[in-house]
């Protein structure tokens, strides 16, 4: 057991390796906003399945990740905050808003939470379309100001400008490194194996002591906490904020970006959300075709591979020793 | 505004109908509802502009090409998750997906519109209202009248209502589970359609009407009760005076949200909805 | 005698137009076996879901000892050391049964949440603490062989094993059981009878709703019988074997309370 253990780190570690080391390879622009916003991507991707370690699916996410890009921007534009100190703000925010969401929606389960949090989250994104004054309106915001530069003694300062393509990569990479990191002790501790019971059955798990509402809020909160982060990591990078960005599509692909990558593992969403990156990339020529490419992949996980692609190495080992064997035998 | 709502009442009526039927008889999720009503529009686009079919008789084409490839999809994709409500719902917003894209492969993404049927205005307990959205209104009740003398007199609406009641017992009357799920969803699919097809001389259309559509006509079914018929259509009615009083008084916007936030109330506060049972 | 454990006073349980219990009223004394029987349909489970919290009871209240608990929560019941077993298995599908009855020790583990997410030296110790105890609970229903098998991969009796494991790893002053013995071989049968023994002996009052009145009727201190959601009888094993009420209650003749049938 050991042993396996020692070549998970190293893997692991040998991958962040090269994480850092890409830009030196990467020259082209577009392929670091990719990434970049790939990165992102990926923490909203984990977060949200973070909640569904608990069994429930939230439709309220992406909208909280607008939150929290908004609370950032707003934070800066309007009281001239630093993003550094606009963004542990914000994500504070977000989690106080998330915990008035999510409250009525801890009376239902399943479907009806699902829906009941699109519909909150929904009311949410409303209110930035409709109110001009702060959000924006239809128009949303527009030049949110870029993180102020680092400056670290014997170095030149690390400079946030539209150009600033590897500086942002690191930054947000950092990031999200850093909210893997979390997000997996939390799955690891305590709180992990409350929410298991929790999803295996909620009746049984209150019936062992467990104050179901409580930890499923907690749960909640975190989650929308490393969405809101995400979200202000997107509003300071793009600069660019709009209400329709986190319509119901954006929910929708965030839900396949982890359900296909496998909800079950950890590593799952990061799968999920990498493969599709990659195919909206191939598809670019393409773009109407994008949903249908997304639509068959989703139908076709959920009927062949409902454990998501990160299940397909242990399915296909088995084949492959079988297949072994027989040679074998010959 | 009372008659804005009234019509829009029963413009979503007809359009809920649809979706509480294929809930409460299958119970799947059926996002891709929207989308029928949009090739409805679509399909009597077709029929009426570019074959130059009279615009009844393409309406009623429609109805029934649209009907059909509900049952088709039903068949193909919705018969194995029957009962399953979240699987069906993630299939069902894949293939709300592709009947888009295959809008925009057929008909491309311009913006689309037919000529009114009834031209003119009249006055209607003191508003101008179009006669096309009077006759809408009047077709729509003709439509949903015919649809509840089926369900109530027929045969197969007995079998209907007898499924959503109780699958089982339905069954081991001798009831074919698969006609009647066929059956629902093409009727279903037809009424929204039909809704898609009457609306099309009133509004301008893309193969994007269909999500916005299908988000009405989801808090109308959630607000009347999940499975009930009757509930739906006091839903649809009180959401369009809703939606119209809060357009008019405040925003159009406004009024989403308020659709929203009802959605939010109804499911968290009474899941069962106003006629519901559960 | 002293004062009840558990006093259910007058309790009514309406569904719409059904009524499943009627004014239903009876007391739990602390340290005995009493059983809960009745035909299909009495309203035993429904009972229980009344007193565990699962619906409130349209009318009545509940009392434990001497605390109004009527509609508490089933996790303010766990507090208060009341535990359940299902009648229709409510398991943790997916978790081990190892895992399953950690999770049950829920309210006594000294595992804390900051010691477990950073994995100290000191959490490492509670764990191991709470390890034991486990392995401890598993040994007292004989499920040590099944530790790393899933819940849903288990035999029909085992599983039914777990639910009374569960229900003990709460560490309940009163055991609610659910139908603990039916569709069990006779060895099951007879390994959870001496297990409901051996707990008492301990100091758990058990309250157990049973078909297999056979099974039943050996271990228990006191029945009740309960018919078409009313209490028609209350005695002795031996007073109950004997009463025309509770025969006509149940389809057939009389019931044998010994050996034999």
């Amino acid at each position: 057991m050991n042993s396996n253990n020692r070549t998970r780190w190293i893997s692991l570690i040998a991958v962040v390796i090269i994480l850092f080391l890409i830009p030196l390879f990467v020259k082209s622009p577009y392929w670091m906003l990719v990434l970049t916003l790939m990165w992102i991507h990926i923490i909203v991707a984990e977060s949200f399945r973070y909640i569904v370690t608990t069994g429930e699916y939230s439709f309220a996410h992406v909208p909280l990740m607008g939150m929290g890009g908004y609370a950032s921007a707003l934070l800066a534009m309007k009281l001239g905050l630093s993003f550094w100190l606009a963004l542990p703000l914000a994500v504070l925010i977000v989690a106080l808003i998330s915990i008035v969401i999510y409250y009525p929606c801890l009376r239902t389960t399943g479907t009806f939470f699902f829906f009941a949090s699109f519909a909150f989250g929904e009311v949410m994104r409303l209110c930035w379309v409709r109110f001009r004054v702060p959000f924006g309106g239809v128009g949303g915001l527009r030049d949110i100001p870029r993180p102020d530069a680092i400056h670290i003694p014997g170095l030149p300062p690390v400079e946030f400008t539209f150009l600033s393509h590897v500086p942002y990569y690191y930054l947000i990479l950092v990031f999200m490194l850093f909210s893997l990191l979390i997000m997996y002790l939390l799955e690891r501790s305590r709180l992990g194996a409350i929410a298991a019971a929790v999803r295996e059955s909620k009746t049984l798990a209150s019936f062992v002591g467990i104050r179901v509402w409580w930890y499923e809020m907690v749960i909640f909160v975190i989650a929308s906490a490393f969405a809101a982060l995400g979200g202000s990591l997107y509003a300071h990078y793009t600069t660019l904020l709009v209400p329709l960005e986190f319509y119901w599509g954006l929910g929708i692909y965030v839900c396949i970006w982890a359900v296909v990558g496998g909800t079950g593992d950890f590593m799952g969403p990061i799968v999920g959300t990498i493969v599709f990156s990659l195919a909206r990339e191939f598809l670019r020529p393409i773009p109407q075709l994008v949903p249908m490419v997304y639509g068959l992949i989703l139908a076709a996980t959920l009927a062949f591979l409902p454990e998501g692609l990160i299940s397909l190495p242990s399915k296909i080992l088995p084949w492959i020793e079988k297949g072994l064997a027989k040679v074998k035998e010959r | 505004m009372i008659v804005n709502g009234t019509m829009t009442g029963f413009q979503l009526a007809l359009f809920a109908t649809g979706l509480t039927l294929v809930y409460g008889i299958m119970l799947i999720i059926n996002f891709a509802h929207g989308e029928l009503y949009m090739l409805g529009a679509f399909g009597v686009f077709f029929f009426c502009e570019q074959l130059g079919l009279n615009y009844f008789l393409s309406l009623i084409l429609a109805m029934i090409v649209v009907g059909l490839i509900a049952i088709a999809m039903e068949r193909i994709f919705f018969k194995p998750l029957r009962g399953q409500h979240i699987p069906s719902f993630v299939m069902s917003c894949g293939l709300a997906f592709m009947l888009q894209v295959s809008a925009v492969l057929a008909f491309g993404i311009k913006d689309k519109a037919i000529d009114s049927v009834f031209p003119g205005v009249v006055n209607v307990f003191g508003t101008f209202v179009s006669v096309e959205r009077l006759m809408v209104s009047l077709i729509s009740a003709v439509l949903i009248i015919g649809f509840y003398i089926f369900l109530l007199r027929s045969r197969y609406g007995r079998a209907m209502r007898a499924v959503m009641q109780d699958p089982d017992a339905a069954a081991l009357q001798g009831v074919s589970i698969n006609q009647v799920c066929s059956l629902g969803i093409g009727i279903g699919a037809a009424l929204a359609a039909a809704a898609g097809g009457l609306l099309a001389p009133v509004f301008i259309f893309n193969p994007w009407i269909g999500p916005v559509l299908t988000w009405e006509g989801f808090i109308v079914v959630c607000l009347g009760g999940k499975t009930s018929l009757p509930g739906t259509l006091l839903a649809a009615f009180i959401l369009g005076y809703i939606k119209s009083f809060v357009t008019t008084l405040v925003d159009p916007v406004a009024a989403l949200m308020c659709e929203a936030a009802i959605l939010g109330i109804i499911l968290t506060l009474r899941p069962q909805g106003l006629l519901g049972h559960e | 005698m002293s004062t009840p454990l558990l006093e259910v006073r007058n309790i009514t349980k309406r569904f719409g137009g059904l009524t499943a219990i009627s004014r239903l009223s009876f007391d739990i004394y602390l340290g005995e076996i009493a059983g809960l029987i009745g035909p299909n349909g009495a309203g035993k489970t429904t009972l229980f879901n009344v007193i565990t919290g699962f619906y409130p009871p349209t009318e009545g209240k509940v009392f434990y000892k001497g605390e109004d608990i009527t509609g508490f929560k089933p996790h303010q019941l766990v507090k208060r050391r009341i535990g359940r077993s299902f009648q229709l298995t409510a398991l943790f599908d997916n978790l081990s049964v190892f895992q399953s009855v950690v999770m049950s020790q829920h309210l006594h583990t000294e595992v804390g949440f900051w010691g477990s997410l950073f994995h100290t030296p000191g959490n490492r110790q509670k764990e191991k603490a709470t390890e034991a105890k486990t392995m401890e609970i598993l040994k007292f229903t004989g499920m040590e062989t099944q530790r790393d098998v899933l819940a849903k991969n288990l035999s029909h009796g085992y599983q039914k094993t777990l639910n009374f494991t569960m229900a003990i790893g709460t560490e309940p002053e009163l055991l609610m059981l659910d139908e603990p013995l039916c569709a069990l071989s006779p060895e099951r049968v007879t390994a959870i009878q001496n297990l409901i023994r051996t707990a008492r002996d301990k100091g758990v009052t058990v309250l157990v709703i049973e078909h297999n009145m056979k099974a039943l009727f050996p271990i228990c201190d006191r029945i009740m019988v309960l018919d078409a959601g009313m209490k028609i009888a209350e005695g002795t094993p031996k007073e109950i074997g004997e009463n025309s009420k509770v025969i006509e209650a149940y389809l057939g003749g009389a019931i044998d309370v010994s050996d034999g049938r």
